[in-house]
């Protein structure tokens, strides 16, 4: 069923959706969940409109400039007969000098909203709902681990009872004033997985239940598929 | 791209050499061939604290001192300012582009304002292009201000030819200027010896150098100082004194 986006599997699900993480410019990436053939192409645009402005400003492109960009291009084939919305939710964090860390949530609908926190995708209200009790405590962090660490135990709240965060499901990017944006895979996230495991799963922001949603979401535990956990989180230190 | 490389010249082909432009389906459209309305020298040089650009206010028509009291330094924002020699026609239009670029850059929500280096390399971009398309845009621009809390001081013409350095001058003051700016700067061992007050005298004295030898000079002047702590200030217009007293002993000379 996943030979083409059109089609659904007899669960309901598409299974060509799926999420992808990538870098646009040194100071800016995305996440992308729902059609990466779509996701490619706004990508790609990004990555365009960030060369384009630093060849000729000598500058790196703000990512709210960016983002405005990138939702103008969205808006098009909403109000033009016989075009198709992107199928696409985008997360787009990056950081501008002299203004400090980004996070925008890009929606196939061109609205887009600048967040403090986020989290998109299947089942993220949990961790939206963690992320939220915890932005005092967040933007009070002084180290890299301290925020990666609300970030995958927002995420772990996204799991359904028999799934463990591991490095097969999970990823971590990185973008700062001293760091480009950097994508940790595979080996490189377990040390971060690491700092969460002493922490109690089912974070105090919850009602210590586990999710039982009853919406079907991504496949991303799916046969064959090892995409990125349900429920991207992205967060900035403030 | 359907661009073709060579095209049959039109009725009156552009001195025989065929472009491939827009212009045989739009024979009304011209290039720049020669300025008209034009500024004489900028002059510039960092100093300490910030960096300091004048020029004359004079807009020549040829040899004709026809409009006297043209501002040829345009404010871009705080930290930036920008001046330029050349046909006034092309500078009023590029610095009209240049303000609503900057406008657009503060209205929009989180923009960070212009900074000079950006505007010496969109200008550079924008200069080239206009060359390469044998249309240029018949300037030299000086673009000054602080970038990174430094200095910047920054030069693009209309070949497209772009260079920073501590002192820069168009035109005659290239050619009568220069090495003045430069002996003020080697005197106090780099421009992060030089005070505002010795800079700005620097100047002066070479707007006065190029009011006696410059036919298309000026005496009346505008000053842009930017600072790397404070905001971009314009002054004018400055008047110049000097002193033709000389005249009396040129041969033929009558009062």
């Amino acid at each position: 069923y996943d030979h083409d986006v059109i089609i659904f599997s007899p669960q309901g699900r598409i299974h060509q959706i799926e999420y992808a993480m990538e870098a646009i410019d040194s100071h800016i990436g995305v996440s992308i969940a729902g059609l990466t053939a779509d996701g490619q192409v706004l990508s790609r645009f990004a990555r365009d409109e960030c060369f384009n402005h630093r060849w000729a400003y000598d500058s790196a492109l703000t990512v709210s400039r960016l983002v405005d960009n990138l939702a103008s291009k969205l808006q098009v084939p909403t109000q033009v007969y016989g075009k198709r919305p992107f199928g696409v939710g985008l997360l787009i964090a990056g950081f501008d000098i002299g203004i400090g860390p980004r996070v925008f949530y890009q929606c196939p609908s061109a609205n887009y909203y600048d967040c403090k926190s986020i989290a998109i995708g299947a089942r993220s209200q949990s961790a939206r709902t963690y992320l939220e009790g915890k932005l005092d405590e967040i933007a009070a962090t002084k180290t890299p681990e301290e925020l990666i660490k609300h970030g995958l135990i927002a995420l772990r709240n996204t799991l359904p009872n028999e799934m463990e965060l591991s490095v097969k499901n999970c990823s971590v990017a990185l973008v700062g004033s001293d760091i480009d944006f950097t994508v940790y895979e595979d080996s490189a996230v377990e040390p971060y997985l690491a700092l969460i495991r002493e922490e109690p799963s089912a974070g105090a922001a919850d009602d210590g239940q586990p999710s039982t949603q009853s919406t079907s979401g991504d496949g991303a535990a799916g046969p064959g598929s090892s995409g990125a956990a349900e429920g991207e989180v992205r967060m900035e230190e403030a | 791209m359907s661009a073709s490389f060579y095209t049959k010249p039109a009725n009156n082909g552009n001195a025989g050499v065929a472009m491939e432009t827009s212009w045989d389906s739009n024979p009304g459209r011209q290039r720049t061939l020669q300025p008209i309305t034009t500024g004489a020298s900028v002059l510039a040089i960092k100093y300490n604290a910030g960096v300091i650009m004048v020029a004359d206010t004079l807009g020549s028509y040829g040899s004709l001192a026809k409009f006297r009291s043209i501002p040829r330094v345009l404010r871009v924002n705080d930290a930036t300012v920008a001046a330029a020699s050349g046909d006034l026609a092309d500078m009023q239009f590029l610095n009209t582009v240049v303000e609503n670029h900057a406008i657009d850059e503060e209205i929009h929500e989180h923009g960070i304002a212009y900074s000079p280096a950006s505007l010496h390399s969109w200008l550079t971009r924008v200069m080239y292009n206009r060359r390469s398309r044998i249309n240029p845009l018949w300037n030299t621009y000086i673009v000054a201000g602080t970038e990174a809390g430094q200095p910047f001081l920054g030069y693009v013409n209309m070949l497209g030819v772009a260079f920073k350095e501590d002192c820069l001058a168009t035109g005659f003051g290239s050619h009568l200027c220069l090495g003045l700016l430069r002996e003020a700067l080697d005197a106090a061992g780099g421009y992060a010896g030089l005070t505002e007050e010795t800079a700005t005298s620097a100047l002066e004295a070479c707007l006065r150098v190029l009011y006696y030898r410059d036919c298309r000079a000026y005496n009346q002047y505008q000053l842009a100082n930017v600072p790397v702590a404070k905001p971009a200030q314009v002054s004018g217009p400055h008047f110049l004194q000097s002193d033709w007293s000389v005249a009396k002993l040129v041969k033929h000379y009558t009062e």
